[in-house]
C-alpha cells in the first residue's frame, strides 16, 4: 500500500488529477454555459420574443430572482406562477411541451438569462438551489429587435415523452389516392391560450423519387378536439413511380416565423403508382419525441444490418446508460450541498449572475465639477462610443482566453514537476 | 457499459467521501449583496472588456485550483490512515 501512496504522488498524481477535475468540473461547465446541448429556436413577433424550448422534462419553470423579465410557465398544475411576482403564467403543456415557450419583453440590450426548476408542489419555484434547473441563456439587442445566441442548457438528459401523435394511416384507392390518417391530440399538450402553437393542419406532403423535394396539401383539423380523431386526403393524376410521403402536424402560424407544433411526431412512408393506380405500399415508421434516436437509441441489428449490430455494441460499450448519468448528477448535487465544496458552487454561481442583473448598464462613475455639474468618468455609454468597440471586445476576449489556456498549461506542469516519481 | 462502470465508481467513492462532510449553508447575504453590486460596476466595462468571458475563466480557475487542492487534501488524509496510508 505504501507502494500504491507513493505511486500518487508520482506521475500517477496528474492522470488522477485530471479525471478528477473532469469528474469536478464536467456538470459546472454544462451548467455555466460552456456546453451547448440542446439548441433553441427564437421568434420575434409584435414587440415579444418567442423561445420555442422544444425539448425538457420540466414541468414547470421559472426565472432567476434578479432579472426583471416575465416567462410563462409550463404546466397545467403550475398556474400558481404568482408566486414569483414578475411571472405571469399560462396554461400550458403538462409534462414535455414541445411548444413550450418564453415569453420576454426587454428593454435593454444585454445578456440574459433565465432559469427553469421542474415543477415541486410546495416549493419556492424561484429557489434553484436543488441545482435541478435548466438554464437558457441569451444575448439581446434592442436596437434591432433581434435575439442571438439563444440556448438552453439543461443540467443533464431530457426523458421527454409527448401523447400527441399520429397513430395510424391507410392509403387506399386507385387512380384516386386516399390517404386516411389518425392522430392523437393530448388535452395537456395544446397550447390552448396562442392558437399559432396548435396544430391546425395535418399536412401530406410528397415527392417522386428520386427527388427529395417534398411538396403537398394540407388538410385542416380542429385543435380543441381532444382524443382520437382522423383526418383525409386524396391525391390524383400522380405520375407513374414511386412517392415518399411525409405526414406531419403544422400550423398557419408557421408560415410567419412560428415553430411547428409536434415537429418530432410524424409519417414516412410510401406507394407506388404503376399505369395510373395505386399498386403498392410501402412500410411505414411512425415517429414522435420517443423515437427520436440519439446516443442511445438500439439500431436494427441483422444480416442486413451489421452496421447496426456494430453501433450498437460501440453503444453498449462506451455510452453511459441514463442511470450512472443521474447517479452522476446526483453526486454532484449532494457536493454542491457540502462544505466546503458548497463555497465553490456557490461563488460560481454568484460570479456567473454578477452579470445577468438588468442593471449592469445603469451604473456610472461621476464626479462633481462646480457649477458645470456632473462629469461622467466612466460608463457603458461613453466606452460603447469609443471606435471599433466591438472589435476591441473581441481581441481582448481572445486574450483573455489565450491567457487562461497558457496559465492552465503553466500550472499543469508546475504540478506535474513537483510530483517526480 | 465501460463508461458506465467508471461513472458509477466515481460517483459512489464521492459520495463515500462526501458522507462525513456536513452540509453547508451557504454565503452569507451580505456577501452576495456585495456581489451583486459589484456586477453593475464590473458590467460597465463590458462594452470593452467581455465580462462574462472574465467571469467564465474565472470560475474555471477557481474549479482547477479547488479540485487540485482538494485532490491532495484526499491523497493526504488517505496517507494518515494506519496500516493503509504508510
Amino acid at each position: 500500500m505504501k507502494i500504491i501512496v507513493k505511486q500518487i504522488s508520482g506521475r500517477t498524481f496528474v492522470g488522477v488529477a485530471v479525471l478528477f477535475i473532469g469528474f469536478m468540473m464536467a456538470p459546472a461547465i454544462v451548467s455555466a454555459g460552456y456546453v451547448q446541448i440542446f439548441p433553441s429556436e427564437v421568434y420575434y413577433t409584435s414587440g415579444e420574443v418567442l423561445w420555442d424550448v422544444t425539448a425538457g422534462d420540466m414541468e414547470g419553470m421559472t426565472y432567476s430572482n434578479n432579472v426583471a423579465h416575465r416567462a410563462f410557465c409550463a404546466s397545467r398544475e403550475f398556474d400558481s406562477c404568482a408566486g414569483s411576482p414578475s411571472t405571469n403564467g399560462v396554461t400550458a403543456p403538462e409534462d414535455i411541451f414541445s411548444v413550450g415557450f418564453v415569453n420576454t419583453t426587454d428593454t435593454a440590450s444585454g445578456d440574459y438569462y433565465y432559469t427553469f426548476s421542474p415543477y415541486n408542489p410546495g416549493a419556492d419555484f424561484s429557489d434553484c438551489s436543488s441545482k435541478d434547473c435548466y438554464y437558457f441563456t441569451y444575448e439581446w439587442d434592442n436596437d434591432n429587435k433581434t435575439a442571438s445566441n439563444g440556448v438552453v442548457i439543461p443540467e443533464y438528459g431530457f426523458n421527454a415523452i409527448t401523447e400527441t401523435r399520429f397513430t395510424d394511416i391507410t392509403i387506399t384507392g386507385t387512380s384516386t389516392v386516399l390517404i386516411d390518417v389518425e392522430y392523437f391530440l393530448s388535452e395537456n399538450e395544446i397550447n390552448t391560450s396562442i392558437a399559432e402553437f396548435n396544430p391546425t393542419v395535418v399536412n401530406f406532403n410528397i415527392a417522386l423519387r428520386p427527388e427529395t423535394e417534398f411538396s403537398g396539401q394540407g388538410e385542416s383539423i380542429d385543435p380543441s378536439v381532444f382524443g382520437t380523431s382522423t383526418v383525409q386526403t386524396s391525391f390524383a393524376g400522380l405520375d407513374d413511380g414511386t412517392y415518399d410521403l411525409m405526414v406531419e402536424f403544422g400550423n398557419a402560424g408557421q408560415l410567419f416565423g412560428m415553430p411547428q407544433p409536434f415537429k418530432y411526431s410524424y409519417i414516412y412512408t410510401d406507394f407506388t403508382i404503376a399505369s395510373g393506380t395505386l399498386s403498392a405500399v410501402g412500410n411505414t415508421e411512425f415517429y414522435d419525441y420517443t423515437s427520436r434516436i440519439d446516443g442511445t437509441t438500439e439500431r436494427p441489428c441483422g444480416l442486413t444490418d451489421i452496421g447496426g449490430c456494430i453501433i450498437n455494441a460501440f453503444v453498449y460499450m462506451f455510452v453511459p446508460s441514463s442511470q450512472s448519468i443521474a447517479n452522476f448528477t446526483d453526486t454532484y448535487d449532494t457536493l454542491s450541498g457540502k462544505f466546503p465544496f458548497a463555497y465553490l458552487t456557490d461563488f460560481r454561481d454568484s460570479i456567473g449572475g454578477i452579470y445577468t442583473d438588468g442593471t449592469v448598464h445603469s451604473l456610472e462613475l461621476t464626479v462633481p465639477f462646480g457649477t458645470f455639474g456632473d462629469i461622467t468618468l466612466l460608463s457603458a455609454e461613453l466606452l460603447e462610443s469609443v471606435p471599433y468597440s466591438d472589435l476591441i471586445r473581441t481581441i481582448v476576449g481572445a486574450v483573455l482566453w489565450f491567457m487562461f489556456g497558457a496559465q492552465m498549461w503553466r500550472r499543469t506542469q508546475t504540478i506535474f514537476n513537483h510530483n517526480p516519481q | 457499459m465501460i463508461i458506465s462502470a467508471f461513472i458509477s465508481l466515481a460517483s459512489i467513492i464521492v459520495s463515500i467521501i462526501l458522507a462525513v462532510f456536513p452540509a453547508s449553508d451557504g454565503f452569507p447575504d451580505e456577501f452576495n449583496g456585495a456581489l451583486a453590486s459589484l456586477g453593475g460596476y464590473v458590467g460597465m466595462l463590458d462594452p470593452l472588456v467581455p465580462v462574462s468571458t472574465v467571469s467564465t475563466i474565472l470560475t474555471l480557475v477557481l474549479l482547477y485550483e479547488f479540485t487540485v487542492f482538494s485532490f491532495k487534501g484526499i491523497v493526504w488524509a488517505y496517507s494518515k490512515i494506519p496500516l493503509m496510508g504508510r
